[in-house]
């Protein structure tokens, strides 16, 4: 490094912006170099002499009761952040929301539980009241002699669609019929 | 601090308040070396810090909060000035012997060092305020402010580089304005 590109780095290096291989560079050329010592030591006695003797104001009370006046009358700022991290981000809102999911997933589910079961009975009270007329026509008919296979079965009208059932029932089918009349 | 950000971007202005504590009084003296107008800069920072609250929002990194705020008011007082001729140092803001009515307490005891750093004070004032605008504006940021060079450089809206030259000439030209008052 020469004396040049030392002095051009020596404000930095008194504000400690300097790093790495330029630090060392300029620390290497000042040790060995009065004429840039004496540079920065100028430099730096007159940075101190500034700052020690640059007035600095103080803040009165008054201005920020102005700015508070100024931001009471101001809408509340609205954060620039997506739902979703206003939601996540805060943890309380998170934990609220959570809450509330599993409350509405928790009565649908209760709901839907409570329909199903309603279905259900509807469906067993139909189920019993069809088998109950069933029964009545078997025993009507066992008393008045036997069943007649001929005839649907009431309140099962698919009966006539069942392959195990002979619809039109004739004499011929009956393997037990008498082969002498 | 970076809490305080937080809420104060949810509305809460007591958290607001505890920033504008932190950084009212660098903003002012900040303000009043671009302006050299205690009234000015005391007009201005509370605008600045009105409308950064009103821009918080729009704030994505929390922690560079510090040179985003300086932009902020840096840009007011261009805004402000964009007609004017550069700032000169005001009437306003020199008593009778020309020194600033706003001050720090002098707690010197000896009256010839009293009198010494009075003048000094007020040549520290005036080669300040004769310093180009592009030259002050980082050299009070750095020199006075302590800010980063990189911080310096998002404040002003300009390259690191840039910056660093503007500061060492700066202080070069504070150097030769104040030579007389060195030791070395």
């Amino acid at each position: 490094m020469n004396c040049d590109s030392c002095t051009a780095e020596l404000s930095a290096y008194l504000d400690g912006e300097l790093n790495g291989g330029l630090l060392a560079e300029v620390e290497s050329h000042l040790a060995k170099c009065t004429a840039c010592t004496a540079e920065f030591k100028s430099l730096a006695e007159s940075a101190e002499l500034v700052e020690s003797h640059a007035t600095a104001l103080e803040v009165r009370p008054d201005i920020w009761h102005n700015v508070h006046a100024h931001l009471s009358q101001l809408p509340v700022p609205v954060p620039s952040e997506g739902w979703i991290q206003l939601i996540f981000g805060r943890r309380w809102l998170a934990a609220a929301a959570a809450a509330a999911l599993v409350l509405t997933m928790g009565t649908w589910g209760y709901y839907r539980y409570q329909e199903s079961e309603k279905a259900l009975g509807r469906y067993m009270a139909e189920y019993v009241k069809a088998r109950d007329q069933q029964e009545q026509v078997y025993r009507a008919r066992e008393g008045n002699g036997g069943m007649d296979l001929s005839q649907p079965i009431p309140g099962h009208p698919e009966a006539a669609e069942n392959p195990f059932v002979v619809v039109q029932f004739s004499s011929d089918d009956n393997p037990f019929r008498s082969e002498v009349r | 601090m970076i809490r305080w950000i937080e809420k104060a971007k949810r509305g809460d202005i007591g958290s607001y308040q505890k920033i504008y504590e932190r950084f009212a009084r660098k903003v002012l003296n900040f303000v009043y070396r671009m302006v050299n107008s205690v009234e000015e800069a005391e007009d201005l920072t509370q605008e600045a810090f009105v409308t950064v609250y009103q821009k918080l929002g729009s704030l994505k990194d929390d922690a560079r909060f510090e040179p985003w705020l300086f932009r902020i008011a840096r840009n007011l007082v261009y805004q402000r000035y964009r007609n004017r001729t550069p700032a000169g140092v005001s009437v306003d803001t020199l008593d009778e012997d020309g020194q600033p009515f706003t001050q720090l307490a002098d707690t010197r005891k000896n009256p010839d060092e009293a009198f010494q750093a009075t003048e000094l004070e007020s040549v520290v004032q005036r080669v300040i305020a004769d310093l180009p605008e592009k030259y002050r504006e980082v050299f009070v940021l750095s020199a006075l402010q302590h800010m980063s060079y990189q911080e310096i450089a998002e404040a002003v809206g300009r390259s690191l580089p840039s910056v660093k030259t503007d500061i060492h000439r700066a202080r070069l030209e504070v150097r030769k304005r104040v030579k007389e008052y060195l030791k070395v």
